[in-house]
């Protein structure tokens, strides 16, 4: 299917509600409607067209258009078609219909919209707030022109915890905000009845910086690549990566060849320590430590090479809208060769052995299940996906940077949908970027490294990238602006989607299961942000407010 | 020798000795565990005198109770006293001049008592982790405790005596039976669950229950705790080698050497049997160690039955 046979589709259902559309390119399908045809167009895409909900955003537009700009991202796989769908909300009706009773998979990027730029949505089955923490004040949105980056408004005399109630006869037990196996803070609020789990809610956002706010208001264009890579912890490059990405889709910058074939290695490179991480991680929330020691053994020797590359272990700091700022000497490459032929020599005998280990089966086989179903409802994306069968990855689906050359990727798929199939994909993609790697560094082309931009960015031009980042597909969507800035810069992690999964994948499974559950998906919980388990049986279960800890005395509806 | 020929003071004595020998050990046995585990790591690891050095922070640290319940100031101590207690019924000589041991029921009412304390203690913690951890705890004990009494029973049948040093005595007198060999294969499947470790330490499981019955122990009461489970590995393995293979102390020439060639094969036991097994696997849901237990405890059921049934 091309672009423009779904451009006829979607202009036939909106009829007179479609305001515009533009087609920049045979991947990129950018429509406005109006929001009485957004349920309809919604339907469309996601039931008839078997598209992906991938994520959506509010932008405040009220000073130069006296609206909001609501707008959802769709992806058609297997075209390699994005579908941008924009519709203008008055400023003085702030509504928008809700599409989450059609795809449960846009329930947080509403939510979101609605905690930063305060539109409301119609028929949203769980309106709770998302990323403002419970004692922001309810009528402060954040992404709003008007509101400064660094207000402080004042805190909520009494704010409420809304967490979903225990189901009857059950009894919580509270995973997070601080837990052993959780690096960063979140909160599962898990619902047991013994061992047995019988359901799961999510707080989170505890780490939300509003990085898209102040990008938007306080730094420049070259300035947002070094925060974006500061997004996740693991994974900065690629973020880093997908906007300067986007921001050059917008203005129609194109980077040298040799730019490209850099950071397609430098993205493969920061796959295999995220993977290798996250081997060593699944092991440790298994009991299983000398996993953890010896990947993370294999793990350090990449680090230093990206140190001796890049002059960091981690945040690259590579990437400028343009090209990239360090290039591969001939030494780099030689070393970057050695290292990851010793790293594939070790990991397949790693390969070879996990399949065979009795405990190790019995703790990840058949253990928190995703079924393709649930995974295409809640649009989920990455090794998870591809865990469940679903096969996809941005690499093939959508190419960006040198993939499009590079013969040695190919998809891994595995079929079962528990945390052994999640694994498997995880270790074997490992393999697959070494060769990456390997054929990149071979064939990179000589040339310059960096297209240096001579004019001004001109403002209200649309881009959108995405990237398969370890998790899964990462976007970022970008509207330019005045003064050297985006005016808008939406950020979707995949672990964004992939979260709302957990409460259907643990629900039927063992509180022993829940932390390599969580683990499986590959949290990164920096990224999106932006579990309690109750057992009812057991009797009351006061939680005490901060106020009441540190003296203070006010007092926070107790469960 | 037995209770009643040395005495009151002079049993109370000698069982002090063991306690105080097993106290002193268990560190140390743990510390080189360890350290064993952080080689197959590839990794250093901390000193083997480790242990005593995190005792002797804890003790200092103070001890901060979540409720004012005596079960909680109470089940530490009765965890470690228990423990102890127990240990130090074990003979150090099996037979010979200076042999003194328990009785193996006493033995198995203190190890009983060693944890159901630890169960109180979790569940008088009032977290949601020490009270599913204690309930772990619970399915763990109904699972091993079948299997060692009836391992030490089929060892007490053959006897016709219940003491630990007619136990011991008995095979170096009479040679062994099929169904002690049986209950000591039982036994040493066992082991591994008794001593709590990978893939078994299911009640305490750090990554998902922070750490089940002592998740809200602190201070001094949780060194208590600790040492009691230092000293775990050394008392199962002691009872394993002293009930089952007393060649062993019987064949050393001097007696004084006796309880030293003992104790360093307890050692090296527990070094190649538990910690090796402890850092080559996950470990494993409770669900899946009661299988394992199940299965375990078939086999000194059978054993006892022919223990039982057979003519001696």
């Amino acid at each position: 299917m091309t672009a423009k046979q779904v451009l006829d589709q979607i202009t036939e259902e909106a009829g007179r509600h479609l305001v515009d559309s533009r087609m920049p390119r045979p991947s990129r399908l950018y429509v406005t409607i109006g929001r009485e045809a957004l349920r309809g167009v919604t339907e469309l895409l996601f039931r008839k067209l078997g598209g992906r909900y991938v994520v959506g955003g509010g932008t405040d537009l009220r000073e130069d258009e006296g609206c909001y700009l609501i707008s959802h991202i769709f992806a058609l796989d297997p075209d390699d078609i994005y579908v941008v769908l924009h519709t203008r909300i008055p400023e003085d009706d702030a509504v928008v219909p809700s599409i989450t009773p059609l795809i449960p998979g846009a329930n947080w990027a509403e939510r979101e919209i609605h905690d930063t730029v305060g539109v409301e949505l119609l028929g949203h089955p769980d309106p709770r707030r998302l990323i403002l923490s419970d004692d922001w004040p309810e009528d402060v949105f954040p992404m709003r022109v008007d509101q400064p980056h660094d207000a402080q408004p004042p805190y909520l005399a009494n704010p409420k915890q809304d967490m979903k109630p225990a189901p009857d006869g059950s009894h919580v037990v509270p995973i997070g905000p601080f837990f052993p196996v959780l690096e960063e803070p979140a909160h599962f609020r898990v619902f047991v009845e013994g061992e047995m789990v019988v359901g799961c809610d999510y707080r989170g956002f505890y780490s939300h910086r509003g990085i898209e706010k102040i990008a938007c208001t306080e730094l420049t264009y070259n300035q947002i690549p070094f925060i974006a890579e500061r997004i996740c912890g693991i994974c900065g490059f690629v973020h880093s990566c997908c906007y300067c990405m986007a921001v050059e889709e917008a203005a129609g910058i194109e980077i040298p060849e040799r730019a490209r074939y850099i950071r397609t290695v430098m993205l493969e490179l920061e796959r295999l320590h995220s993977h290798l991480l996250w081997t060593g991680i699944a092991g440790h929330i298994i009991g299983f430590d000398t996993l953890l020691m010896q990947t993370w053994r294999m793990r350090e020797p990449l680090m230093w090479l990206a140190e001796e590359i890049t002059g960091n272990r981690k945040t690259y700091g590579m990437n400028l809208v343009g090209g990239v700022r360090r290039d591969f000497t001939d030494e780099a490459i030689e070393k970057t060769l050695k290292v990851i032929g010793d790293l594939e020599r070790e990991w397949k005998a790693l390969l070879a052995a996990i399949p065979g280990d009795a405990t190790l089966a019995a703790r990840l086989r058949d253990m928190c299940v995703l079924t393709p179903e649930e995974g295409v409802e809640l649009c989920v994306t990455g090794p998870t996906a591809r865990g469940s069968g679903l096969a996809m990855d941005v690499r093939v689906d959508h190419p960006y940077m040198a993939y499009r050359d590079l013969k040695s990727m190919r998809k891994i798929v595995a079929r079962e949908g528990d945390v052994m199939a999640r694994t498997m994909v995880r270790l074997e993609e490992t393999l697959v970027a070494v060769d990456i790697i390997r054929e990149a560094l071979e064939n990179i082309p000589e040339g310059p490294i960096f297209a240096e931009i001579r004019e001004e960015i001109p403002p209200g031009l649309e881009g959108l990238a995405t990237i398969e980042a370890p998790r899964g597909e990462v976007v970022h969507w970008v509207l330019t602006g005045e003064e050297n800035r985006p005016r808008r810069w939406r950020v979707r992690a995949p672990t964004y989607a992939n979260l709302q999964t957990i409460p259907a994948m643990v629900t039927g499974d063992t509180l022993a299961d829940v932390p390599i559950g969580i683990g499986s998906i590959d949290p990164c919980f920096s990224c999106t942000e932006r579990l309690e388990v109750v057992d009812a049986s057991s009797g009351r279960v006061r939680i005490y407010s901060a106020d009441e800890l540190t003296g203070r005395g006010s007092s926070l509806n107790a469960q | 020798m037995s209770g009643e020929q040395l005495g009151p003071w002079a049993a109370a004595l000698w069982t002090l000795a063991g306690m105080l020998v097993i106290a002193a050990l268990a560190p140390l046995m743990e510390g080189l565990i360890r350290k064993l585990r952080a080689r197959i790591h590839s990794r250093q690891g901390p000193p083997i005198t480790q242990p005593y050095l995190d005792l002797a922070k804890l003790l200092i640290k103070e001890d901060l109770r979540v409720s004012p319940s005596v079960l909680l100031r109470m089940g530490p101590l009765v965890f470690l006293a228990a423990m102890l207690l127990a240990g130090g019924l074990i003979p150090l000589w099996p037979t010979g001049e200076h042999a003194y041991g328990g009785d193996a029921i006493v033995f198995a009412y203190l190890l009983a008592l060693a944890t159901g304390s630890v169960i109180i203690t979790g569940l008088a913690s009032r977290s949601p982790f020490s009270v599913v951890g204690a309930s772990r705890e619970t399915v763990m004990m109904a699972g091993t405790e079948p299997t060692l009494v009836l391992s030490l029973l089929v060892v007490a049948v053959n006897a016709g005596s219940l003491r630990f040093t007619d136990l011991a005595g008995f095979q170096l007198a009479a040679g062994t039976e099929l169904s002690v060999i049986v209950a000591a294969v039982a036994y040493v499947l066992a082991l591994q669950v008794l001593v709590a470790r990978i893939p078994f330490d299911i009640a305490e499981a750090e990554t998902e229950l922070m750490g089940g019955p002592f998740t809200e122990l602190s201070g001094p009461s949780l060194a208590l705790c600790k040492l009691a489970m230092y000293t775990k590995p050394l008392i199962f393995s002691l009872l394993f080698l002293q009930v089952f293979l007393p060649w062993l102390g019987a064949a050393v020439p001097w007696a004084w050497l006796q309880p030293i060639v003992v104790l360093a094969a307890v050692f090296l036991l527990n070094l190649l049997a538990v910690g090796v097994i402890d850092a080559l696997n996950p470990r494993l849901r409770v669900d899946q160690a009661v299988g394992y237990m199940a299965a375990v405890a078939v086999i000194a059921i059978t054993a006892m039955a022919y223990a039982a049934l057979a003519p001696h």
